[in-house]
């Protein structure tokens, strides 16, 4: 295992991820133009709907690791589903908490218990679980169980992503895949593509992080075990 | 400007803090974990050193300063 320095590859996205960081703050503030109805609080959308795919992407990385993990019963699997899962509570979080200060201004409060927002807080609570069910685990067979979990899990994904098409919401109605009165300016359309293309980044460079901490651990482990036997 | 433009930047705001958080949280924590595996590594080198090494007792006892 060769974990001493941090390679290339991490080094490039996480220049690539900044320099893009950049050109997403000059989209969404200076070249979309202002929404007509919300005015300028609407740019939280260009942020807002990313923090949304990300932790779908990263609850489908969940449920791809679990399901290889209890098939294969190989560790990196696990270490690759509670990677994930990490990551797609903070992003799902930060989609909660933009979503909020987004409601505020337009629809008078903080909070509605609105199928969206319901749906997505199941989300959330469900891999809070998964994580406390992993980091309480003391051996294989609480990573076992916490694969379930993150398979049962995301069930939940496709009911958040279809909630404000199944029923009636005070969420926005979707702008992309939405019908045929949906729709972006093209504009607004290449910001939040830019955004959601950026995130993705992101995340991989944030994965990749989160791995290389796991397998520096493991060492140390086998390390500090050699070390107490010899 | 709207006066709503308090709510753009504060989600914007706690956006960035939270990411650059958690990679410092991350970065840290690599830097940590690799002072400790090189700690390991020179504890582990450390004792295999003087073992190989010549027992300086036995090779010279005659040349001894004392005696």
């Amino acid at each position: 295992m060769s974990t001493s320095r941090t390679s290339p590859v991490a080094t490039g996205l996480l220049a690539l991820t900044g320099a893009g960081m950049v050109v997403a703050l000059y989209l969404a503030f200076l070249y979309a133009p202002t929404e007509a109805m919300m005015g300028d609080v609407q740019r939280i959308f260009y942020f807002h709907v990313p923090m949304a795919w990300v932790a779908f992407l990263a609850f489908g990385v969940v449920f791809v690791g679990s399901v290889l993990y209890l098939w294969k019963g190989q560790e990196r699997w696990d270490r690759l589903a509670y990677s994930a899962a990490r990551l797609g509570v903070l992003f799902t979080s930060l989609n909660v908490i933009t979503g909020v200060l987004w409601a505020k201004p337009i629809w008078g409060t903080w909070w509605v218990w609105d199928p969206r927002l319901t749906t997505t807080t199941v989300l959330w609570l469900l891999y809070i679980a998964y994580l406390v069910v992993h980091s309480a685990a003391e051996s294989g067979r609480g990573s076992r169980f916490a694969a379930v979990f993150g398979i049962v899990g995301f069930v939940d994904v496709p009911v958040v992503y279809m909630s404000i098409r199944w029923w009636r919401t005070m969420h926005p109605a979707p702008v992309i895949a939405g019908g045929s009165d949906s729709g972006l300016a093209p504009s607004m359309l290449f910001t939040l593509l830019f955004s959601v293309a950026l995130f993705t980044l992101l995340f991989v460079y944030l994965l990749r992080q989160s791995l290389a901490v796991h397998r520096l651990e493991a060492e140390v482990e086998m390390l500090s075990q050699e070390g107490s036997v010899g | 400007m709207d006066n709503n433009i308090g709510y753009l930047i504060a989600a914007y705001a706690i956006i960035w803090l939270a990411i650059f958080g958690y990679c410092y949280r991350l970065s840290r924590r690599q830097e940590a974990l690799r002072r400790r595996l090189a700690a390991l590594r020179q504890e582990q080198r450390g004792p295999a050193r003087t073992a190989s090494a010549p027992a300086p007792s036995r090779a010279s006892p005659g040349l001894s300063p004392s005696q």
